[in-house]
């Protein structure tokens, strides 16, 4: 068994049912594969990044679980032919996991992370002209020369 | 050109080390869009491993981390399309 993880981001403002009916589905080709889901989380409506279908925010949902490889093509291929569903990516965690000891060990579900905002620290490389470079105290997290320090000694 | 008199060298060296390798704790993740936030400008590049400190494994993962992440609009791949 592998353990893998999918983060599938819905359209916002879908009805509770229809939410509902994308994780059942999910659920159930696993079963038929086999496979075991761990959890299912809703991470709740957040901002993009960037505008995906012209939507500015998206409905996140986390899905952990066991399989052995035969399920995800279905079940990407039922995301993908979803046209409620806006992105999806699934990552494999770990390879050789026993389904008895993983199941008997649940994991808690990770929390909805926290959105990136301007204030956060982005640090200021590359800013434009006259800045980035020359300056060594542009990088606040980053204590430090900024690398060029030999070329001007 | 006169030189300046009394020029205090512009730059010394700290040894920069990585972060990921040193605390065990800072998990590197593509989840948490925070913590990849050191780790890109402004404009949503990754910054170098010459600027961070990073090593070489770490910065590698981290290059996968932040590809994901902006799949999942967690973190923005540019800040002029939005």
């Amino acid at each position: 068994m592998r353990e893998y993880e999918s983060i599938y981001i819905l359209k916002p403002d879908l009805p509770s049912d229809v939410l509902q009916t994308i994780q059942d589905k999910i659920t159930e080709i696993l079963k038929k594969q086999k496979g075991h889901v761990l959890h299912i989380t809703d991470w709740g409506k957040r901002k993009l990044a960037y505008r995906i279908e012209k939507l500015t925010h998206g409905h996140y949902f986390y899905c952990l679980f066991l399989d052995e490889g035969t399920s995800i093509s279905e079940i990407e291929r039922i995301l993908r032919n979803d046209d409620r569903v806006i992105k999806f990516l699934t990552v494999k965690l770990k390879d050789k996991v026993n389904a008895e000891d993983r199941l008997a060990n649940p994991s808690t579900p990770p929390l909805p992370p926290e959105e990136l905002t301007h204030s956060d620290g982005y640090d200021r490389y590359d800013r434009g002209p006259g800045r980035g470079r020359s300056g060594g105290d542009n990088f606040p997290g980053l204590e430090g020369d900024d690398g060029m320090g030999q070329m001007n000694s | 050109m006169i030189p300046k008199p009394k020029q205090r060298k512009k730059f010394f060296n700290r040894r920069k080390f990585c972060r990921f390798c040193a605390d065990k704790d800072f998990a590197l993740d593509y989840k948490s869009p925070k913590m990849l936030g050191l780790f890109i400008t402004e404009r949503g590049k990754i910054i170098p491993q010459r600027i961070t400190g990073n090593c070489a494994l770490h910065q590698r993962a981290l290059t996968t981390a932040v590809k994901r992440a902006r799949a999942l609009a967690l973190i923005p791949f540019t800040e002029t399309h939005a």
